[in-house]
């Protein structure tokens, strides 16, 4: 190796963001000779609110060699099968977003152009009639997609939802138990180089000092190292996405337990329900400039289908992305890295993201510019992507009941997204990438669910006549109804693979 | 106003292959597809040339439109194809095999060519074709198609074909005619433009008037009907791609085709030598040399592909490296990219727009695969290929060169061809090695990545034993 490898890495923070990137690394770099640090400070706390995920949680799991039902029983986890989203297109109504396609192309040609078609000769139903993945989540139903790929059953994917505080401390336990050594203490001083500005070390309130090689600034939205010391600047997005504000607040389950996620539209945000084995956890995501504190607490607090356990406790926020996520020799991940509203569960799949990146691209002594280069040119777009994702939720909407929803539905949207919308709203035309995470059939159901039918569709499609397109579409409902009923209830599936907290 | 007749204009491969795959996509519409052309030398794709190898996507796009691979190789005397064996290119001309598939296995979380680096710090010699089933293949000129859903090593191995082009297009015209579209036997003379500048019609030196609501371009270089039309220019890509010469001799041979190809460089250009059944083809492509028969040709592209109601594609869209597999497969996901955009009306705004997008990524990203052997070449004191070395590349080429070179790593782009795995065969194989690799290859013992090493080679060697000889099994599927 022409280089000398990185001896040391000082990781500042010990929330969702810090714990994730100390198992995976700690994982990764195997007996690799890297020491690794981790800083928290009880006195500052997490955030810990994250609690909905994505399906490549999957994979970051697997990777770590963890056992998904031990994982489930100390995270108090259950499983998730997409997002309801309830009065975002218009007041009243309700699609879900699952992980999973809707219905199967016929001749080639894609569904939602079928779907289109027949439903604007008034012969289909909703779209997410035709989604495995949905009519469970309707019905409370779960189990593990069949491995078998011929299966109807194998059609879908699934995530977590769990209690971030325990995923954070399961974490912990991994990476102590290969070598991560905790630190506890606030920082109140950090030293740089004085000609290249690299930092060098931090010093603890207890009076501790660590250096290092790398730093991994984990701390959160105050961004510690990459914005007090470095001062990199932060892109702000809030023009796009006006939400700043949160109020969480969990309650007792009450009602059967639920596979997915809930995000319902209010006047001037949304909540979240998020169901955990041992509690719902619910918030309000909303715009500061439409509704006070004190009436965003009581919008959450007046919908909580049981009494609240504790407290409501404020966020605030900015949304937008560092603009070098990845500077000297400091690397942000999680909330110091930048954030975008949790309304498509997205930022501890961002972590996720960002902490595989860093690993292919973990820095060596020649500080090699190439590094932090690349890894800010695939972040920015990870997270350009996931934000325009973000703000088709909030514009493509009939709502004009409030200033709030009068804002965001005419606002100026990025001339990326509206090239989308555009594609879409005239020709079914989904456009592709080869990076970002949603795929084509988030994007058909936010469209579909919202209310934006294609004018225009797939012109193969016009030599199918109404009848054989008709019972194409029964079938499939009908199939994807039965397969539904033929999984057991999402509580007895979690009791029956011993995924069960206590 | 639906779209009820698309004319073509261009009766080479490009052209019947577009015919064929649109008359089996539109089978049962009122939609007319009109060819219009003359069987002439076919340069539909670049210069003319008799034979042509694919990369192994072809196949997804033989298997998605229903043809027959087997009948397109008896047809076109064709064989199969692991990859190419690559010469010349270094400073020792030592050759090598870039093979299609997988090469080795990872271990653990880290990727075989970073285990490879790895060994080669402790001064391991690692030659990453011996760990390619399909190098070890060619080797031995053995062949068979890997099972479906298998779990053995044999799932590592992936292959193209070698085809002769008249078979090849004679395949498609065959289908596209029994399926009812229907040939205009003549040049083209000239195209009537109306006053919105979508094109009305063209008329054939036959005097013979041909409308249509959708006209493709298959004219190859010519670009005859795009052409026509206002503002479109052809961007030269000389600079970066400087070969401007092709010729190409056919002579018959009694040997059994051998299943892959051979790229050898020489002190102005390189030739790819290819076999099929019956056949040797010696193509050479050069700058500004005297080579017998040569066809002179300009490496660049079209500034639009999709203009008003017209559609270029293969040469008439992009000329690139006649002598490699990326004008076909270019072609191939274009028609593809075309079906699915297959517009509802004329103006085709929309559909027009994410076309030109979806196909200048990837013609770009192809291009910067085709310059990037020219750059990093390793004949030092040759004026072409100094000059090459020297030159200024598009600058996310440079981006991925000084990336791998730094971190051992490959950009990939929304546009790519090719992965990760294929980039790095090209660098390495051109001597172009990382100043490091990935740090999670130290967290393993030396020693067990040794053992991976040799177990792969192992079963490699041992799982050759049972692959049928490639003539013996080519005859088995052509009959
Ligand atoms: C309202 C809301 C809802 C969300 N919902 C979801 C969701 O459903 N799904 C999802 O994926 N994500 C969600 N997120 C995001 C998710 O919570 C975060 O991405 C995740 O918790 C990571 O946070 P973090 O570790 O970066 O920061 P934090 O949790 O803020 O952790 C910061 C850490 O840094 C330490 N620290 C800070 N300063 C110092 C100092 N001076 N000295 C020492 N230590 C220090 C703290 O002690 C703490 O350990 C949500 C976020 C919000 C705001």
């Amino acid at each position: 190796m022409g280089t000398k490898p990185i001896e040391s890495i000082c990781i500042v923070g010990g929330g969702t963001a810090g714990w994730m990137t100390a198992a995976a690394i700690s994982k990764i770099l195997g007996d690799a000779d890297v020491a690794i640090h981790l800083v928290e400070s009880d006195v500052i706390g997490t955030v810990g609110v994250g609690e909905a995920t994505v399906p490549h949680i999957r994979l970051f799991n697997a990777k770590l060699g963890i056992n998904e039902a031990e994982f489930m029983a100390r995270t108090k986890a259950t499983f998730k099968l997409g997002i309801e989203f309830r009065n975002w297109g218009r007041k009243g109504d309700s699609y879900i977003h699952p992980f999973g396609i809707f219905g199967a192309p016929s001749d080639g040609v894609d569904f939602h152009h079928l779907w289109t078609r027949m439903h604007a000769a008034g012969l289909a139903e909703p779209i997410e009639a035709y989604s495995l993945p949905v009519a469970a989540a309707r019905a409370n139903r779960f189990a593990h997609p069949n491995p078998n790929p011929r299966s109807l059953l194998s059609t879908y994917s699934y995530a977590f939802q769990f209690d971030a505080g325990l995923y954070a401390a399961f974490l912990r336990d991994l990476a102590e138990s290969r070598g991560v050594v905790r630190h506890e203490g606030k920082v109140v001083d950090v030293t740089q180089n004085a000609e290249t500005g690299f930092v060098t070390g931090i010093s603890l309130d207890n009076g501790k000092q660590l250096s290092a090689d790398l730093f991994i600034d984990c701390s959160g939205f105050r961004g510690l190292l990459i914005e007090d010391t470095l001062q990199t600047g932060y892109d702000d997005w809030s023009h796009w996405l006006p939400c700043d504000r949160a109020v969480a607040v969990p309650c007792a389950t009450n009602g059967p337990l639920t596979p997915y996620t809930r995000a319902t539209a209010l006047d001037a945000g949304w909540v979240w329900r998020i169901p955990l084995q041992h509690r719902v956890g619910n918030g309000h995501v909303y715009c500061s400039d439409y509704v006070s504190d004190e009436d965003a607490a009581k919008a959450v607090v007046e919908q909580l289908e049981s009494e609240p356990l504790v407290d409501p406790k404020f966020l605030r926020f900015k949304t937008g992305k560092r603009r070098k996520q990845w500077s000297k020799n400091v690397v942000s991940i999680g909330l110091s890295a930048g954030f975008l509203e949790p309304l498509e569960s997205t930022s501890i799949h961002l972590i996720q993201l960002a902490i595989g990146r860093l690993l292919d691209f973990l820095p060596d002594q020649s500080w090699d510019p190439m590094f932090s280069h690349e890894f800010n040119r695939l972040m920015d777009l990870e997270y350009e992507r996931v934000r325009d994702f973000l703000i088709l939720h909030y514009n493509a909407t009939e709502r004009d009941d409030t200033p709030f929803w009068n804002y965001v539905r005419t606002m100026p949207i990025p001339d990326s997204l509206t090239e989308k919308m555009e594609s879409y709203r005239e020709r079914g035309v989904v456009a592709k990438y080869r990076d970002g995470m949603f795929l084509d059939a988030s994007w058909i159901a936010v469209y579909a669910g919202q209310n934006v039918i294609p004018q225009n569709h797939d012109p193969r499609s016009a030599h199918l006549n109404d009848e054989d397109l008709a019972r194409h579409l029964v079938q499939i409902k009908t199939m994807c109804d039965a397969a539904a009923n033929s999984l057991p209830t999402h509580i007895d599936y979690i009791n029956h693979i011993g995924a069960n907290a206590n | 106003m639906p779209i009820d007749r698309i004319a073509i204009v261009g009766g080479g491969l490009a052209g019947w292959m577009t015919a064929s795959v649109l008359s089996r996509v539109l089978n049962d519409h009122q939609c007319r597809v009109e060819i219009i052309g003359t069987g002439d030398t076919d340069d539909s794709l670049g210069p003319f040339l008799p034979a042509l190898t694919t990369m192994p996507t072809a196949r997804q796009f033989h298997a998605e439109f229903g043809y027959s691979e087997d009948q397109i190789l008896a047809k076109s005397n064709g064989c199969f194809s692991l990859g190419s064996a690559i010469s010349g290119w270094t400073k020792s001309g030592a050759p090598c095999f870039h093979p299609f598939g997988d090469t080795g296995a990872a271990l653990g979380h880290v990727s075989f060519h970073q285990l490879a680096a790895r060994l080669r710090t402790e001064d391991v010699q690692v030659n990453l074709p011996d760990y390619s089933l399909a190098a070890l293949c060619a080797q031995t000129s053995r062949f068979a198609r890997p099972p479906k859903d298998c779990e053995t090593v044999l799932s590592s191995l992936d292959y193209g074909l070698v085809l002769e082009t008249a078979g090849y297009t004679a395949f498609f015209k065959q289908d596209a005619l029994s399926r009812g579209v229907s040939e205009v036997s003549a040049e083209m003379q000239n195209a009537a433009i109306g006053d919105d500048g979508l094109i009305e019609s063209v008329t054939t030196v036959t005097n013979e008037q041909i409308k249509a609501d959708l006209f493709i371009d298959c004219t190859g270089v010519a670009a005859r009907l795009i052409s026509a039309l206002p503002e479109n220019l052809f961007e030269n890509w000389t600079h970066w791609l400087p070969c401007d010469r092709i010729s190409n001799q056919m002579t018959p041979s009694a040997e059994h085709p051998q299943p892959f190809a051979h790229i050898a460089a020489h002190h102005t250009g390189w030739n790819r030598f290819l076999t099929t059944t019956g056949y040797l083809h010696d193509g050479v492509v050069s700058k500004g040399s005297e080579l017998y028969n040569a066809i002179e040709f300009t490496a660049g592209r079209r500034a639009v592909f999709w203009q008003s109601n017209c559609v270029a594609l293969g040469g008439a869209a992009a000329v690139l490296e006649p002598l490699s597999p990326l004008p076909l497969q270019l072609l191939q996901n274009a028609i593809r990219r075309l079906i699915t955009l297959l517009p509802n009306d004329r103006r085709a705004v929309i559909e027009r727009r994410e076309f030109n997008r979806l196909t200048s990524e990837e013609l770009e990203c192809a291009r910067d695969f085709a310059i990037l052997p020219y750059k990093i070449n390793g004949r030092i004191g040759e004026v072409f290929w100094d000059a090459c070395r020297d030159m200024e590349v598009p600058e996310r080429l440079a981006h991925r060169i000084g990336l791998y070179q730094s971190t051992g790593r490959v950009a990939l782009y929304d546009g790519d061809l090719f992965e990760e795995a294929d980039w790095v065969a090209l660098f390495d194989a051109q001597g172009i090695l990382p100043r490091r690799y990935d740090p999670a290859a130290n967290g393993i013992p030396l020693l067990d990545i040794r053992d991976h090493f040799v177990r792969i080679r192992e079963i490699m060697i041992r799982e050759l034993a049972n692959i049928p000889f490639h003539h013996e099994y080519l005859k088995s599927v052509t009959g």
